[in-house]
């Protein structure tokens, strides 16, 4: 297991190293998406260790998004690569978890490529499954 | 494989796995040693012998052991395209969103999220 501190709200000062583990996972440093998403997502929520931050969950509960009943969204959530199954994930998703319970919702969603199986694979791990939708699209000629 | 990703260093024979599920353990041994040389699964040496886990089973899928054994998907009949009718090449593209999303679920459900998922409907 990683040795997490605490999982706390994400602090503007955190931001550095948000993007920065978030550039390793997806090879893309995106600054000002972070800081946008820090504003924007009232449970945006860090795993901090003792060398800095190990991983972030940013999430919100939803009413009626897709004409489905409140329930909670993870948007996203990244653990730093090198320290990945040390149940880091877990206890990142089960704060925001009781997070979402305490404003009333029992249900969890979250949508994702179908080819991020690591991702995906993780979600699975903590008991999720299908949900009852079906994501279309189709490209805008 | 659950068997064996539900206990990792136990290891276990053939037969006593094949007397467990009621399945040949002729046939069982060739499946083992088939996942044996995927590197899943570890042929144990000393008394008694047997296999035990050698993959990881929070990165092992349902895919991986699947995939072993079989092709998951509908394969596209032999033949030109131009030789089959739109309505048969439209079928083929519903069937291929199908067989996407059947992939996506095996490749994604590991070995420790079926030990899991088995624990939870034996609380039940």
């Amino acid at each position: 297991m990683i040795q997490v501190k605490k999982i706390r709200a994400a602090r503007r000062a955190d931001l550095a190293q948000i993007v920065a583990l978030d550039a390793a996972i997806t090879g893309l440093a995106k600054p000002p998406y972070w800081a946008a998403v820090r504003r924007r997502y009232r449970d945006f929520l860090v795993a901090e260790g003792a060398d800095g931050i190990e991983g972030y969950i940013v999430g919100e509960v939803r009413d009626w998004a897709f004409g489905a009943p409140p329930c909670g969204w993870v948007f996203a959530i990244g653990v730093r690569p090198g320290r990945r199954e040390g149940g880091v994930g877990t206890r990142l998703l089960e704060a925001l978890c009781t997070a979402f319970r305490r404003r009333g919702v029992d249900t969890v969603r979250t949508l994702l490529a179908r080819d991020n199986h690591l991702v995906l694979a993780f979600f699975r791990s903590q008991g999720m499954r299908a949900a009852p939708f079906i994501a279309l699209e189709k490209e805008l000629g | 494989m659950l068997e064996f990703a539900a206990e990792p260093a136990r290891a276990r024979s053939a037969a006593e796995i094949a007397a467990k599920y009621r399945v040949s353990a002729h046939h069982l041994a060739k499946v083992l040693r088939k996942l044996g040389g995927a590197r899943l699964l570890l042929a144990a040496r000393g008394a008694g012998g047997g296999y035990r886990l050698a993959a990881n089973p929070k990165r092992t899928t349902l895919m991986d052991v699947i995939g072993l054994f079989e092709e998951i998907g509908t394969a596209p009949p032999r033949g030109r395209a131009e030789r089959r009718g739109d309505e048969e090449l439209a079928l083929d593209e519903v069937l291929a969103e199908v067989d996407e999303t059947a992939k996506a679920t095996f490749r994604t459900v590991t070995l420790d999220t079926m030990v899991k998922l088995v624990g939870t409907r034996r609380r039940a």
